[in-house]
């Protein structure tokens, strides 16, 4: 009896515990909708906000009585000011004016994916989300039945963005599926972006030292162009590391997998790796020719001792980070750089570090070719695959709300404010991140020009303090761009060294063109997304295993093997893939 | 060797140490010293690489002796100056208190439920138990089922569904099987209940197998990131240090690529000082703990040698 009396008690304190969890669980419930009611006790009839859009284009009535908390999933990222972009100024603004709470949920960085594919596979979405992670595309989504097709809601509700939409008819087509659907919110650019984070970069003190500052490549350039410019420097490189006495040197880093995916170096020989265009034609750049000349190039220069001997052990090195202890330690001569390695900024004097380098483009090869491709990407486009979707959980009456909010963001005024943050008008002085800063003005005024122009740009007493170390930075953080909405790039930043170096950087970096990157508004449908990953994996895994033996020579590179590599991935369906990615170009061209 | 050896402790006679008897010693003492370092090493390359100058750091490969460049607190400033971190430890404590206290109370419970050889129900309970052990819902049924309960962004969601542990429950219920029925039986006629059995008979007689149990779910607790990351994702007020400190570490990782504000810097050189100070903050108090706690695995260990 006492035994089931102790079971009792156990079933018990565990019925008591889970009873405590429900009533937490309520609890937090109850105060959410507590908080809804309360701003659902504000009588908003009109917005401000709204009668800026009205200027522009044909705002419809929407009745702004009824508050909606509107959940939205996005990645985190640092944002300096604040840790949850609900607090964000422009978001806090848009929820004044319009009457909603828009509640941002970060997943735990790193996880990303598996919290977006459990929140898909479970059914409890919020009522926007962010694409960026998905890895099921806009269309399958669609399908499924778990996102809306906004065409219809923005034809009625969304006059900014359908204006923007008219007047751009390259953006346009990014947002269309072949049905006509649109997916998701985008973002549209007004000016193209110079800034690309990162690229190749060479030690040109190396080649002043050695040449006694008579650097003199045979291409005739003052910078490396060419596979025989890269030869050249190369050898001028091993022989300086060799010299030195250092324990251990890299003349070119490559990563782990034998080529960087996103093109650096192989455009130079005119190919890439992943897909590519050229005149119309899909090409999956590690199955072309030119592939073959890319790795038979780097097993030369292996064999030389000008490729990092232990490339292929450094797997765990993020491409853009590789071996630090050699790239900051100076004992590395061309390697991949995040933007800000230029000049002598990876010095260390107290060292004895002074290294000055400069970012250099792909080496073409002229034996085969006469220029580089372009796969500079380029992001001056729309896709089904990017942006904001509107789930089904979100009740109708709520995503009218929601879309309207965000049409705003689409006109010329609400464009600025997304851009470059809130001014006076949109009570800036409210603002508890503006009040902390200081800039109860505002972040941006017109002058007497009409021109815009940042207001803490006159305040010293911030920069001086610390608070505002770079005026675009503070801006990106008050303002609010990761919101959906057209982006400005009206005002010209004030432009310090760091600014030119990392401007001759993009420059450099993008001096390639963008010509045979593959659109990024081309989609693949649910199936052939479905089709093409269930193939690409083998491929992918096979390419990389294969590029590393023949450029360190484990496997010899020849027209024979080359012919049954070639074989292989035919065997791995590959021609399959490139038929499809063909179908969705030709698809976004119609 | 070994009976010699046996013989000259028993005795306490001085012994003339022959010279593989030496040369065994020094081997011994040799192999034990170089794993004792190959343990340590690891953990003093963090500690002294978290001291160093974050730019000569960035640049050294191998192991690090000493603090490269000036010694520097800075990383350690940032760690601990950083709130979500202080938050972190809070919710860790919290975490950690809780699965020791009720997490023991229940395995021990239900370990002794299933130990009893009377109880009617202790062997199918002990199968579906076992069950557990081998097969588990998986992911998406037990978030459901989280869900459902209303527990996903709440504390519980982490302190409730691994409260217990099928091995640890089976580990009490086998020490407590092993240990001889007379002392049971000697309390029962002195007219002890099963509680009083339970809490005053048998528990002290397995206290070190208490401790394990104690430790593993602490450690288990304390390493513990995942869960929470699937559970809490919408409450980072209620993540535990783990969580903070990996995506403190992955944003470091990330935050050039990912935001393009970010962009305009260089390699943030502290942020890589930050991995170093991070992993001894997550990890001092439990490997300060661990030493008090050693003593019970020995005794855990040496139980089963009592001879009846």
């Amino acid at each position: 009896m006492k035994r089931k009396a102790l079971a009792v008690i156990m079933a018990a304190a565990m019925v008591f515990g889970l009873a405590g969890c429900g009533q937490d669980g309520a609890d937090s419930k109850e105060s959410s909708s507590g908080s809804g009611e309360e701003a659902s006790g504000q009588d908003k009839e009109s917005s401000s906000g709204a009668e800026d859009a009205e200027d522009e284009s044909q705002a419809p009535e929407i009745d702004l009585s009824e508050h909606y908390d509107i959940s939205i999933w996005r990645y985190k990222e640092d944002f300096k000011y604040y840790d949850n972009l609900s607090e964000q100024p422009v978001a806090w603004y848009l929820n004044r004016e319009y009457n909603i709470s828009l509640n941002y949920e970060h997943p735990a960085t790193g996880n990303e994916i598996s919290d977006l594919n459990l929140m898909m596979s479970t059914g409890d979405y919020t009522d926007v989300v962010e694409m960026s992670y998905s890895q099921d595309g806009s269309a399958s989504l669609y399908e499924d039945g778990v996102i809306y097709d906004l065409a219809p809601y923005i034809d009625q509700y969304m006059p900014n963005l359908k204006m923007r939409m008219e007047a751009n008819a390259e953006f346009a087509k990014g947002m269309h599926d072949a049905e006509g659907h649109i997916f998701t919110l985008p973002v549209n650019q007004t000016v193209e972006p110079n800034n690309m984070w990162g690229g190749l970069v060479y030690r040109r003190d190396i080649l002043e030292t050695m040449t006694g500052g008579n650097v003199a490549f045979p291409s005739g350039n003052d910078q490396p162009t060419t596979v025989e410019d890269w030869d050249y420097m190369l050898e001028l490189m091993k022989q300086y590391f060799e010299s030195s006495g250092l324990p251990d040197y890299a003349c070119l880093i490559i990563p782990a997998k034998g080529y960087f995916d996103t093109g650096e170096l192989l455009s130079g020989f005119g190919t890439t790796g992943t897909y590519m265009v050229v005149d119309d034609t899909v090409y999956f750049g590690p199955y072309t020719d030119n592939f073959y000349n890319y790795l038979s190039k780097m097993h030369e220069w292996y064999e030389k001792g000008y490729v990092y001997q232990d490339f292929a052990s450094r797997t765990n090195d993020i491409f853009y980070l590789p071996n630090t202890a050699l790239t900051y330690g100076g004992a590395a001569g061309v390697f991949y750089g995040t933007q800000g390695c230029s000049g002598d900024r990876m010095s260390n004097p107290e060292y004895g570090l002074n290294v000055l380098v400069e970012p250099c483009s792909a080496p073409v090869d002229t034996e085969h070719l006469e220029k580089g491709y372009g796969i500079y990407s380029y992001t001056d486009s729309t896709s089904i695959n990017q942006g904001w979707a509107v789930t089904k959980a979100c009740e109708e009456d709520k995503l009218i709300r929601f879309l309207t909010a965000m049409d705003w963001l689409y006109s010329d005024y609400g464009s600025l404010v997304r851009s470059y943050g809130l001014t006076e008008k949109e009570g800036a002085a409210e603002n508890p991140y503006y009040q902390e800063l200081g800039l109860t003005e505002g972040a941006w005024h017109y002058d007497e020009d009409g021109n815009i122009v940042p207001n803490d740009l006159t305040n010293e007493e911030l920069i001086e303090a610390g608070e505002v170390e770079d005026l675009s930075i503070s801006i990106w953080n008050l303002a609010g761009n990761q919101l959906p909405g057209m982006r400005r790039n009206d005002i010209e930043f004030p432009k310090g060294t760091d600014t030119l170096l990392n401007e001759h950087e993009s420059e450099v970096w993008a001096s390639c063109g963008h010509e045979n990157v593959f659109p990024i508004g081309a989609y693949l449908t649910a199936q052939e997304s479905q089709e093409h990953t269930s193939r690409m994996t083998t491929i992918s895994d096979y390419v990389g295993t294969m590029a590393v033996k023949f450029i360190t020579g484990s496997e010899k590179l020849d027209e024979t093997s080359w012919a049954k590599y070639k074989e292989q991935l035919k065997a791995y369906g590959v021609e399959d893939n490139i038929a499809i990615y063909q179908t969705a170009y030709d698809r976004f061209n119609q | 060797m070994g009976k010699h050896f046996f013989i000259k402790q028993q005795s306490g006679m001085v012994e003339k140490n022959s010279i593989s008897r030496i040369v065994f010693c020094i081997l011994n003492y040799a192999f034990f010293i170089l794993f004792s370092i190959l343990c340590v090493l690891p953990i003093w390359h963090v500690v002294m690489a978290s001291f160093s100058d974050p730019r000569v750091l960035m640049g050294t490969s191998g192991l690090v002796l000493k603090p490269l460049g000036e010694a520097t607190l800075e990383g350690y400033k940032l760690v601990i100056g950083n709130m979500a971190v202080l938050k972190g430890y809070l919710n860790t404590f919290i975490y950690v208190i809780w699965v020791a206290l009720a997490g023991t109370a229940l395995t021990t419970l239900a370990g002794f439920l299933i130990s009893r050889a009377d109880f009617m129900l202790a062997k199918p309970l002990s199968l579906f138990i076992l069950f557990t052990m081998m097969f588990s819902g998986g992911l998406i049924p037990s978030y459901m089922v989280i869900r459902q309960i209303g527990m996903i962004n709440t504390r519980w969601a982490l302190m409730i569904p691994g409260i217990t542990n099928a091995f640890y429950i089976m580990m009490i219920s086998g020490s407590l099987k092993s240990l001889p029925s007379s002392y049971e039986e000697s309390a029962k006629l002195d007219g002890a209940g099963p509680v009083t059995i339970m809490v005053r008979i048998l528990l002290p007689l397995i206290k070190a197998n208490l401790a394990v149990v104690v430790m593993f779910n602490v450690i288990g607790m304390w390493n513990s990131w995942y869960p929470a990351s699937i559970y809490l994702p919408r409450a980072r007020e209620l993540w535990p240090l783990q969580l903070v400190m990996r995506e403190m570490l992955i944003e470091n990782d990330m935050k050039s690529v990912i935001t393009s504000s970010d962009t305009k810097n260089a390699v943030d050189f502290v942020a890589n000082l930050c991995k170093y100070c991070v992993t001894v903050v997550g990890t001092l108090p439990i490997l300060c703990a661990y030493p008090f706690a050693q003593r019970y695995f020995v005794a855990g260990v040496q139980m089963g040698g009592v001879k009846g």
